[in-house]
C-alpha cells in the first residue's frame, strides 16, 4: 500500500519537499459556485461525487463537513483542503484517495478542483496522475470549455488550462538573507510567484516557500511545468550558492545555530510554532550541510513541522487546547523527538 | 497595527508578493495569515483586477470620439444565462457561469490579456471534444509552422509541413462529410 508522501522516506537533504498540481474544472450544466444556489447545489455535488467515484475506485468520499474543527484543520494543514472549502455551509464534496495524495474537491471556488501531490520532485507525475484523474471524470460529466479560453473558471486568472503547478522548497540559506525578496521580481517575469507559506515576508516559518506558476492561459500544461522546473532550479541554485557562501565564510556561526536549535528543541518546556518551525529549519540546514548527523529522527523535519501545527496537536491530544497548552504540547512532542 | 483582514486582531504577520512586477504588502493576523494559503487568494482579486477594469472602461464602455465631453457610459448588458452583471463581477471578482465569458466578451477579452498576458488557449482539449476540433487546431498551427519555414527560406521544411496539413485537411474533410 502507498503511503502519503510526507511519510516516503526521502532524505531530508533535498530542497523540494514535495510537487503539486491542481486543476480547475466546471460542470458546463450548471453555473458557477456564485450563482449556484439550493437543489442546483446539491444536483452539482451529487452529479460530480459520482462522476468522481465512477470514474476511479481510487476514491472514498468524506464527509468533511461531519468532521471536528480540528480534524478539519488537519486537512487543511497538509494542503489537501482550502481555507475557502471549509468555510460556509454551501453543498461540498470531499473525495480522497486512501494515501491522501489525490483529492477532489467538489464545490469549491470551482465545481471540480483536482489535486495531486507527489515528493520531491515529483511535478511531471502529479501533472499525469492529476490528468488522468480529469480524462475519467470528463468522460461522465460535460466541463465547461472555450475553444478560444480553454477551460472556463469562476475567477479569469484561473481560466485556459485550470492548472497551478506548484513546489514546496526548502531555503534556509536565502531566507537568511533578503534574497528571497529581490528573487521575486525576477521570477515574476517568468510568470511564477513564491511565498512563505505562512510567515513574514523577508524570512517565512521555518523557510519554507511555495513556488507556483502566475498564468494558466496561453501555455501548454507542459510548458508551464517545464517554465516553473527552469526557475525552480534558478533558485535552488541561487540556494546552493548562497550556502556554500555562508558555510566558507560563516561556518562557526552556523555551527552555532544548528546545535543551538537542536538543543532548544531537545530542552524547551514551551515553544510556539514559530519558534519550533524555524528551529526545524535550522536543523534540517544541519542535515543538509552534515553538520549535524545524529540525532536522526526517522520522521522527516517537514512532516515534523507539520506535526506541530495546532490542528494536529490538537487532534493528537483531542480536547480544546489554549496556545500555552499547546505551546507545552509541542515542546513535549519535540522533546521525545530529539532527547536522545 | 490591525489585521487588514479581520479589522480584529493585531497584525502579526507581514508579506509581500510580486504580481506582475507589482509588489503587494499585507499585514495580517496568525488566523487570517494562515487562511491565504493558497497563492491565488493572497491578493485580493479586487485589487488585481482595479487597474485593468479602469483600463477596460476607458477603452470600450467610453465610445470613441467622445473625447472633451462628459464620457457616455454603456454598461455591458447582463449575462443571458446567469444574469451576472459586469459590475458585479468588478466587485466579487468570480463570474457567475461559463455563459459570462461570452456575455462580457470584449471586457473578458482585455482582462486576460491583462491578468494572462494572453488570450489563447494552447494547452489541453477535452477529449468529448471530438478530434475534429484537434484537427482544426492542429491545422492552423501547422499552417503558422509552414509560413515561418518559408519566410525562413526553409522550403524543405515547408514542403513536409505541406503534405502534414494535407492529411490531416483530408481526415478533417472525411470526418465532415460524415456528419
Amino acid at each position: 500500500m502507498s503511503i502519503p508522501w510526507y511519510q516516503e522516506s526521502l532524505t531530508d537533504h533535498s530542497e523540494i519537499l514535495s510537487s503539486r498540481i491542481r486543476l480547475a474544472r466546471n460542470i458546463k450544466k450548471y453555473p458557477f459556485r456564485r450563482k449556484l444556489t439550493g437543489d442546483d447545489a446539491s444536483a452539482m455535488v451529487e452529479e460530480a461525487t459520482l462522476a468522481v467515484t465512477g470514474a476511479s475506485t481510487f476514491f472514498r468520499s468524506l464527509d468533511i463537513q461531519s468532521l471536528a474543527k480540528p480534524e478539519q484543520n488537519v486537512f487543511l494543514e497538509k494542503h489537501i483542503v482550502s481555507p475557502e472549502f471549509l468555510n460556509g455551509n454551501l453543498p461540498k464534496g470531499l473525495l480522497i484517495s486512501d494515501d491522501q495524495n489525490v483529492s477532489v474537491m467538489v464545490n469549491e471556488e470551482d465545481h471540480v478542483r483536482i489535486q495531486a501531490i507527489k515528493p520531491g520532485e515529483g511535478l511531471t507525475l502529479a501533472y499525469e496522475t492529476a490528468g488522468q484523474i480529469d480524462d475519467l471524470i470528463e468522460e461522465r460529466v460535460e466541463f465547461a470549455f472555450h475553444t478560444e479560453y480553454g477551460y472556463l473558471t469562476a475567477c479569469p486568472t484561473n481560466t485556459g488550462t485550470g492548472l497551478r503547478a506548484s513546489y514546496m522548497i526548502h531555503l534556509p540559506c536565502l531566507s537568511k538573507s533578503d534574497m528571497p525578496n529581490t528573487i521575486l521580481p525576477q521570477i515574476a517575469k517568468f510568470g511564477v510567484t513564491m511565498r512563505g507559506i505562512y510567515g513574514e515576508g523577508t524570512a517565512p516559518m521555518g523557510s519554507i516557500y511555495q513556488i507556483s506558476n502566475q498564468n494558466t492561459l496561453g501555455k501548454s500544461e507542459e510548458d508551464i511545468i517545464l517554465g516553473l522546473q527552469n526557475v525552480t532550479r534558478n533558485v535552488l541554485a541561487k540556494e546552493h550558492m548562497a550556502r556554500h557562501k555562508l558555510l566558507v565564510t560563516q561556518k562557526s556561526q552556523i555551527e552555532d545555530t544548528v546545535y543551538r536549535a537542536y538543543g532548544i528543541l531537545a530542552n524547551s518546556r514551551l515553544i510556539s510554532a514559530k519558534e519550533a518551525m524555524d528551529l526545524l529549519s535550522d536543523i534540517r540546514l544541519g542535515y543538509i550541510t552534515k553538520i549535524l548527523e545524529k540525532p536522526k529522527p526517522t520522521k522527516q523535519i517537514y512532516q515534523i513541522m507539520m506535526e506541530i501545527q495546532p490542528g494536529h496537536l490538537q487532534r493528537s491530544v483531542g480536547e480544546e487546547m489554549t496556545e500555552q497548552e499547546r505551546d507545552k504540547i509541542r515542546a513535549n512532542y519535540l522533546r521525545e523527538i530529539f532527547e536522545n | 497595527m490591525v489585521c487588514e483582514k479581520c479589522k480584529k486582531n493585531p497584525a502579526s504577520v507581514h508579506m509581500q508578493q510580486f504580481t506582475n512586477g507589482k509588489k503587494v504588502e499585507l499585514h495580517l493576523c496568525q488566523e487570517c495569515a494562515f487562511k491565504f494559503d493558497n497563492p491565488e487568494m493572497l491578493v485580493p482579486l479586487e485589487n488585481i483586477f482595479k487597474g485593468f477594469l479602469d483600463q477596460i472602461n476607458s477603452k470600450y464602455l467610453i465610445p470613441p470620439g467622445t473625447s472633451g465631453k462628459a464620457p457616455v457610459v454603456r454598461p455591458a448588458k447582463p449575462c443571458t444565462r446567469c444574469g451576472m452583471t459586469f459590475n458585479k463581477f468588478k466587485t466579487g471578482g468570480r463570474l457567475g457561469c461559463d455563459v459570462c465569458y461570452t456575455s462580457f466578451a470584449k471586457e473578458v477579452e482585455v482582462l486576460l490579456k491583462n491578468v494572462q498576458g494572453s488570450t489563447r488557449h494552447e494547452g489541453k482539449y477535452p477529449r468529448r471534444m471530438g478530434a475534429g476540433l484537434i484537427n482544426k487546431r492542429q491545422i492552423t498551427e501547422l499552417r503558422a509552422s509552414q509560413k515561418r519555414a518559408v519566410e525562413e527560406e526553409n522550403y524543405e521544411e515547408a514542403a513536409r509541413l505541406r503534405d502534414e496539413i494535407r492529411v490531416l485537411e483530408q481526415a478533417q474533410n472525411e470526418e465532415d462529410n460524415r456528419q
